[in-house]
């Protein structure tokens, strides 16, 4: 049997739950050709039913938007619930040591991206920053900033179509097709100013373009002034 | 949202300056603002974030520039020195606030890191470095991290002041060698760096009592002086121990004056440099004594890491078996970092590990196989000969990690020191 859901992170886990009671199901998005396909009322209340770590584990394998992560997350709800939570730590077992790695990648980009993106000023008490990030991690990134800045900031996430809004304490997750801004017209000097600083700095004696590229992939440069 | 202050700061200007203060201040290497804890003025757990990474490779996390590079000193290894004919320049106190805040509110930085040259006298400079750190708090309500250097023989009114308004400051002694020192920087006395470290560490501590946090550390440059690497690290082990430092920074030499009373060297000792970072690690975060890892006046061996050296001086405590050995074993043996020995930890109380499952862990076994069994079965070469293994490891080395990947990794494992 396959378990449909609609998407969503409450409807995974519901399908979790259906079809980790059943032997030989699967779960998925769409439904599959060749089975027959149960679709899955996504329940918010399912939640509740999982324990904090496995519930936490389950969803940053959701936003890691892993290839095959309906997959991943049943192979590992099953094992933990048959052999309870200190299984976490086997990382011996295949299906726990693929959920540990892809936490680890999540992470790890949110770390870089904490210091990769780069603001520009769109008005008084007001930043923009655009990011395309492997994983859905924009939620992460607008807790970061609020603590980090006092100034009001936007984050668009330009591969999924989202943005991350702050102003005071207050911020908002929303669906936006596209979203530009004129930068201010300090922004050209201030660029101007990072860029020289930042070339400066190297020491010519130590220069290592390829040690910088391990540390700056290509992928993220796209959005840092400068590269 | 407190306004922020309007001044007028003129394009042109600012830029020049902003070459001429940021090269001469390149050279510093306690730059990356470390993991340490900060809280109190700083956000804590903010720190340690890296923002981009120059071309040669070092972390950038924090607008590193010079008050001042106008120096009264002729110290002999400093682009800085007086007698050099170089553009000098200095920066106002809005300046600097207005760098640092723009920079920052970008996220182009974790913070500033001040230091300068001396201007007219220590007090004269140290009081401008902490007038622009005092307005950068006060009226700008800056939040990031500040690192600040003590001049040597700064008054302790400035020191008390520094500690207040920085999260980490610190004093360079840059070269590890008393008998040289006073040849090579003629204008500083030994006594003026060490006592105001002492009494930065004394006023740490009684902040850390009143539940304020911060920090010390300290520079010392590499292969100006005959130092060898024993009496480099019996410094920074008695540093550590003595002043609570943080860190100890360790710069290659790099021959900027070309003066006669300095090695003619060619390129900086960065081997060197990221051997000392790993001995440094094996200090701080492996629990190893400094006379452990080096007898009196030997060096680290360019061939292998220090632990590996180590490993092989001690062979006799070697093998340990991965399924029963402890923490501090596991971390003793070449190949296993602190990572790495936890996730054996972790792994081993499920099942009995093989030398497959440390595969399925990402532990590379091509070195550990010499110094482990697994479940009393040895995967390396039976022998009583040190200089057989010695052989086989250093034949790991050659098709495996040397040369320019290891050169590359300089950086990297001076941030994450993972050996």
């Amino acid at each position: 049997m396959n378990f449909v859901y609609d998407g969503s992170f409450d409807g995974l886990l519901s399908a979790l739950i259906k079809a980790a009671y059943s032997n030989n199901s699967t779960v998925s998005k769409d439904e599959l050709l060749i089975d027959e396909n149960i679709s899955v009322k996504s329940d918010r209340n399912t939640a509740s039913e999982f324990e904090k770590d496995l519930y936490d584990d389950l969803l940053i394998l959701y936003l890691s938007e892993t290839e095959r992560l309906e997959e991943k997350a049943l192979d590992y709800f099953k094992k933990i619930k048959k052999n309870g939570m200190r299984y976490r730590n086997n990382i011996a077992d295949s299906s726990i040591k693929s959920v540990f790695e892809i936490k680890k990648r999540f992470f790890s980009e949110l770390e870089r991206l904490n210091g990769f993106v780069r603001f520009y000023e769109i008005d008084k008490n007001l930043m923009f920053s655009k990011v395309s990030p492997d994983s859905n991690i924009i939620s992460f990134l607008g807790r970061h900033f609020m603590k980090k800045m006092k100034e009001n900031f936007i984050i668009f996430d330009e591969k999924r179509n989202i943005a991350f809004f702050r102003y005071g304490n207050r911020s908002i997750i929303k669906n936006i097709k596209e979203l530009k801004f004129r930068p201010s017209k300090e922004e050209e000097k201030i660029n101007m100013l990072w860029k020289k600083y930042f070339n400066d700095i190297a020491i010519k004696e130590r220069v290592n373009p390829k040690l910088q590229k391990n540390l700056v992939p290509l992928k993220y440069r796209k959005n840092m002034i400068e590269f | 949202m407190s306004p922020v202050p309007t001044i007028k700061i003129n394009h042109m200007d600012i830029i020049e300056k902003l070459e001429i203060l940021s090269n001469s201040a390149k050279y510093d290497a306690s730059c990356a603002s470390s993991k340490s804890y900060i809280g109190g003025k700083g956000l804590k757990s903010m720190s340690g974030v890296c923002h981009s990474w120059a071309g040669d490779g070092r972390c950038v996390s924090l607008l590193k520039i010079l008050l001042t590079n106008m120096c009264e000193y002729d110290c002999k290894y400093c682009i800085n020195r007086k007698s050099n004919n170089i553009k000098r320049a200095y920066f106002t106190e809005d300046e600097i606030c207005y760098l640092t805040t723009e920079f920052y509110k970008r996220n182009y930085i974790e913070g500033l890191f001040l230091s300068s040259s001396v201007m007219k006298n220590p007090d004269y400079t140290m009081e401008l470095m902490i007038s622009a750190v005092k307005m950068l708090r006060n009226k700008y309500k800056f939040k990031g991290y500040i690192h600040l250097k003590i001049i040597p023989s700064a008054d302790k009114k400035f020191i008390d002041e520094a500690i207040k308004y920085a999260d980490r400051v610190s004093v360079n002694i840059e070269l590890p060698d008393s008998n040289e020192f006073q040849d090579i920087c003629p204008d500083k006395t030994r006594d003026g760096i060490i006592k105001p470290m002492l009494y930065a560490r004394d006023k740490i501590n009684e902040r850390y009592e009143k539940k304020f946090y911060g920090g010390q550390s300290t520079q010392l440059i590499v292969g100006a002086t005959p130092d060898s690497d024993y009496s480099i690290l019996k410094l920074s082990d008695s540093l550590y121990k003595k002043i609570n430092l943080k860190r100890v920074y360790y710069s290659a030499f790099i021959n900027v004056n070309n003066d006669e009373k300095l090695p003619a060297i060619s390129t900086p000792p960065l081997l060197r440099e990221h051997r000392l970072y790993q001995a440094d690690w094996l200090l701080r975060m492996y629990k190893f004594r400094f006379d452990e890892i080096l007898d009196e006046n030997e060096n680290l061996n360019n061939a292998f890491d220090p632990k590996t050296q180590w490993a092989l001086k001690n062979l006799d405590l070697f093998p340990f078996e991965i399924n029963t050995a402890s923490f501090e074993e596991l971390i003793r043996t070449p190949g296993i970092g602190i990572l790495g020995a936890k996730k054996i930890i972790r792994a081993r109380r499920f099942s009995k590990l093989s030398i497959e499952d440390l595969k399925k862990l990402r532990i590379s076994t091509k070195k550990l196989i010499y110094f482990v069994t697994f479940s009393g079965k040895y995967h390396g070469i039976k022998t009583d000969n040190p200089e057989r293994i010695k052989e086989l490891v250093m034949e790991y080395r050659q098709d495996g990690l040397f040369d320019t990947r290891l050169l590359d990794m300089t950086e990297k494992s001076a941030n994450t020191g993972e050996l």
